[in-house]
């Protein structure tokens, strides 16, 4: 299979970050237990609107959008911490990012598809999804939907599984006491990784080169999610800048969410020496940003129509900040940007607690945020809510609930059980020295004057 | 008494006191357009806008399209000096005294633009003596107000102790009202330690203060137009648009602005190719974003397929202000690959037949002679079988791949010079960004809601105090960079010693963190 010489560059944290790797605790197996049973409550609830039909839903007409599709936007928006944090900052050369890629990515791999499940558990025939392909037409922005995030699923797969390649490699080496199955997944995603310079080099410059791609394709992803809603007549969706307003918004959320991901990991793995304080100093300072700038495009947004005061468009206008989704709107500005800003600004230096909690602060305004987005024009249409009285609520229910809840345990699980399965924080990329120089002899002879490796 | 170094004192004060010959050219040249301006406006304060072509429904044109585009220059200086200060960018030393005076100086002119563009000039303090709190106007009066003058203070705090430095350094033989003038922006600076530690303070303060201002100006000028209900006008997304655009804009006129000083005074080792290369990328990024905005904006137009907002769209797609679109598209095309193929073709490029400058040229007027044809084609009878569909397309797609043809012949050219190709991309981006205000403004003004639609050509008038006022700010710009040094020596200096002292010593690499970013200088946010 494999060399025994091959080259693991030198971390004087290997054994802090690979020692999750080599137990499972009483506390995940009941951690484990309670989100599977928190699924299979999803999974029952499912099946009743399976059985049932979309009635055992709160949405009806004009409600054709919900909890479903705001749990989709914030799904996908969460994906965008990874990229974020990974492509963005690595082309930025912002050398701080190293230890939190990992997690970072983690979180993007792990969101995505619960973003998609979403879409599907919005269907009322979900087995005609295909139809959108098979039917589809260039000019329907759920076409682009499905395409960029499809792709995205699948390059951030690729890009994930490259950057975790030389310490599946490592974890082959070391690992020599996991179970045998274990082992034998290592050896066989290794993919015969000897960590040769040239190896290196390669991955450095693939991963160079797909972090432009993936740069793009974060931007695409959520701009095309936001044109989704955008690129109708609806009052309050037909805005130019959703598609700015809903990508700050996702790398916002993603970025809380890092912070969260981070603090819990390094408390439940002991890795205070790996992951620093200083780290989350850096997030703080990308989040103070964020903050400013998703209040400016609010203010943006909301100033534009207030003075336009279309008639169309002053019905849900004034639906969130007056009427029926008032509470929400103002509790989602306290919790996305007034508590945040100052626990950000005043508390947050130095002080991972505080900054967790404005986080998870952050990612429950944003997901009222996307609720708020797309419910309040639902409910005033153009036409219908005027020839359908009393028509125009929309109160989830249970089975909306239990399933949004199982998505998320579903994604802490898959999180969970990855920490336990692989390295979350790089080792080769935070290793002290990938040189050429201090690496040991290769095993490569020279062949006729051909230089042959191997 | 401030000692420099003596490389300083030849290349940065020495010019400070000469005149040559090629400055007073220079002067009388824009002196002379400047009268032509000033000659075209007083005509107009006598005879009233109606020597202008604007008319019902066209009430904002030629001069509320310089105004923005004046405003957006002046972001040059502030958002970039001010970002790359609170940073940290060691890079920026050389070039902040030139983005700043841009600041400056185009908001000077940006505003006059307003002045001219009003019937009764007089009636200007108006907006502020009746003014209401809702009307963005005011909003406007107020933050320009406001950014203009701490773009002025932001000038002026790192001028003092340059000012104390050619104070201390006059040749002999200064003319005496120069040396007073040196005297007095002192302000009796000595250079002692506290005095550096609170410029270094009130300078860190303004940093961050003035980035907020910065971004308010240009998206309240957006929202003069958004907050109408004009179809074209009326578009959430023009606060982000206009400042990004006018980041962009600043970043162009930053790249002729240095681009020219470094030529005209022989500043390549203080502006070297690191400022280039960094604000390059800086501009890359820009563009993108840029692009990016644009096509959200035209695309949530297009779909929606609103009955008054459409027209609008069409009629800069393919109706009569199509070929101010196309070209708008076009320079910043143009301009984003000038600076990006130099990164993508590989060194041994010019070798190959593919990538020569005379292969661009054939192409470039291969696609012009194609153009010309498709323009052609409807007018000429002769060119009458022609006229299909397939032929059309066909030559489209021609001109397309031999533009393309030419971007890759010109790329081993572009790589050589690299300062020329920021130079050209500078030119190609003020240029498209004039454009860009125009086909915002005019296109809404043209189509109305209610009235028949209206056409508008410059007159004669426009055209001249358009160029009298470009004229009066390059010489505004020329004119104080013959009395100031353009590249702050102080800060150079500085520079220097921080160079040296980090050759010196091996520290480990710092963390980021901890000094960077919102905190520069020991100033506590």
């Amino acid at each position: 299979m494999h060399l025994a010489t091959s080259y693991h560059p030198q971390n004087k944290h290997e054994d802090t970050i690979l020692s999750p790797l080599r137990r499972i605790t009483f506390v995940d197996r009941w951690l484990w237990a309670v989100l599977l049973g928190v699924m299979g409550l999803g999974a029952y609830a499912y099946s009743r609107q399976w059985v049932f039909g979309l009635g055992v839903t709160g949405m009806n007409r004009p409600v054709y959008w919900g909890v479903y599709i705001t749990n989709f936007v914030f799904f996908i928006g969460l994906a965008h911490s990874g990229t974020f944090i990974s492509a963005i900052l690595r082309l930025a050369g912002a050398g701080w990012r190293k230890p939190l890629t990992r997690a970072a990515e983690a979180i993007t791999l792990f969101s995505l598809p619960f973003g998609v499940a979403s879409i599907l558990i919005d269907m009322g025939r979900p087995d005609r999804v295909l139809n959108v392909i098979f039917y589809g037409r260039f000019q329907s922005p759920l076409l682009w939907d499905f395409t960029a995030v499809s792709l995205y699923l699948f390059s951030s797969v690729v890009f994930f599984y490259l950057s975790l390649l030389p310490d599946i490699a490592l974890c082959r080496d070391r690992l020599t006491e996991a179970p045998l199955w274990q082992q034998r997944v290592y050896g066989f995603l290794a993919f015969g990784w000897q960590g040769r310079p040239e190896q290196f080099h390669r991955l450095e410059r693939v991963l160079d080169g797909m972090a432009i791609f993936m740069t793009m394709l974060v931007v695409t992803v959520h701009t095309v999610v936001s044109w989704v809603f955008g690129m109708t007549v609806q009052p309050g969706w037909h805005t130019a800048l959703i598609g700015p307003f809903f990508l700050l918004g996702a790398i916002f959320s993603g970025t809380a969410a890092v912070v969260i991901a981070l603090a819990i990991l390094r408390r439940v793995y002991h890795m205070q020496e790996v992951l620093t304080v200083s780290l989350f100093n850096s997030l703080r300072k990308l989040l103070i940003v964020f903050t400013l700038g998703w209040l400016y495009m609010m203010v943006a947004e909301h100033l534009t129509q207030f003075y336009g005061s279309l008639p169309d468009e002053m019905e849900v206008f004034w639906q969130k900040f007056t009427g029926a989704f008032a509470p929400l709107f103002w509790l989602m500005f306290l919790i996305v940007f007034v508590l945040p800003l100052i626990i950000f600004v005043f508390l947050g230096k130095n002080r991972i607690g505080w900054m967790v909690a404005a986080s998870v602060l952050i990612n429950v305004g944003m997901w009222l945020e996307r609720f708020l987005v797309i419910v309040p024009t639902e409910t005033r249409p153009r036409l219908v809510s005027t020839l359908m009285a009393g028509m125009g609520n929309y109160q989830p229910t249970w089975v909306e609930g239990a399933i949004t809840a199982s998505l998320f345990a579903g994604m802490v699980l898959l999180y969970a059980v990855f920490t336990r399965l692989f390295p979350v924080v790089p080792i080769w990329e935070t290793a002290e020295a990938v040189e050429a120089e201090t690496l040991p002899a290769r095993p490569r002879r020279s062949l006729f004057g051909m230089r042959r490796s191997r | 008494m401030l000692a420099i170094d003596a490389r300083d004192k030849e290349k940065i004060v020495a010019p400070l006191f000469r005149t040559p010959r090629a400055f007073v050219l220079l002067v009388l040249i824009l002196s002379a357009l400047i009268a032509i301006g000033v000659a075209a406006y007083v005509r107009q304060v006598t005879l009233g806008l109606g020597v202008t072509a604007m008319d019902r429904p066209v009430y904002w044109s030629t001069y509320m399209v310089n105004f923005v585009f004046f405003i957006g220059i002046s972001h040059a200086g502030t958002l970039i000096s001010a970002i790359l200060r609170v940073t940290g960018a060691e890079w920026r030393r050389p070039i902040t005294r030139v983005a700043e005076a841009i600041t400056v100086f185009a908001l000077m002119v940006g505003t006059l633009q307003i002045v001219i563009d009003m019937g009764r000039p007089d009636r200007l303090p108006f907006t502020l003596l009746y003014g209401r709190l809702q009307s963005p106007i005011l909003w406007d009066i107020v933050s320009v107000t406001v950014y203009f003058l701490s773009s002025i203070t932001y000038l002026y705090l790192p001028l003092m102790p340059d000012a104390a430095i050619l104070r201390d350094n006059c040749p002999s033989d200064a003319p005496a009202w120069q040396r007073k003038l040196y005297i007095v922006l002192a302000l009796g600076w000595r250079g002692n330690h506290e005095q550096w530690v609170r410029l270094e303070k009130a300078i860190a303060v303004l940093a961050v203060l003035i980035i907020p201002v910065a971004v308010s100006v240009h998206s309240i000028i957006s929202w003069i137009l958004a907050t109408t209900v004009q179809p074209g006008w009326h578009s959430t997304i023009f606060g982000p648009y206009f400042v990004v655009g006018a980041i962009f804009s600043g970043i162009g006129a930053l790249f002729l602005a240095m681009t020219g000083v470094r030529k005209a005074l022989g500043l390549e080792s203080y502006i070297g190719l690191r400022q280039y290369r960094n604000l390059g990328l800086l501009f890359i990024a820009m563009n993108a974003i840029w692009f990016y905005f644009t096509y959200a904006e035209h695309l949530g137009i297009a779909t929606g397929q609103q009955v008054e907002e459409f027209p609008v769209l069409a009629s800069k797609l393919w109706g009569s202000f199509a070929p101010t679109f196309w070209v708008m598209a076009l320079a910043m095309v143009a301009a984003f690959w000038v600076l990006v193929a130099p990164l993508l073709v590989p060194a041994g490029a010019a070798k190959v037949a593919l990538f020569r400058p005379r292969l661009a040229l054939a192409s470039a007027s291969t696609a012009l002679i194609l153009f010309g044809i498709l323009q052609r084609i409807p007018m000429a009878p002769t060119l009458a079988a022609l006229d299909t569909p397939n032929a059309t397309t066909a030559a489209w797609v021609g001109v397309i791949v031999m533009l393309m043809l030419a971007g890759l012949g010109v790329a081993p050219w572009l790589k050589a010079r690299p300062v020329t190709a920021t130079a050209i991309a500078g030119g190609l981006v003020l240029a498209g960004m004039w454009l860009e205000r125009w086909n915002i403004i005019l296109p809404t003004m043209t189509h109305p809601r209610l009235i028949p639609y209206a056409v508008y050509t410059p007159s004669l008038t426009e055209i001249l105090i358009t160029v009298g006022s470009l004229a009066l700010f390059t010489l505004l710009f020329v004119v104080f960079f013959k009395f100031f040094p353009s590249v702050s020596i102080w800060e150079v200096a500085e520079g220097r010693v921080i160079e040296e002292a980090r050759s010196k010593i091996v520290v480990p690499a710092p963390e980021p963190s901890e000094a960077g970013w919102l905190r520069p200088r020991r100033f506590k946010l």
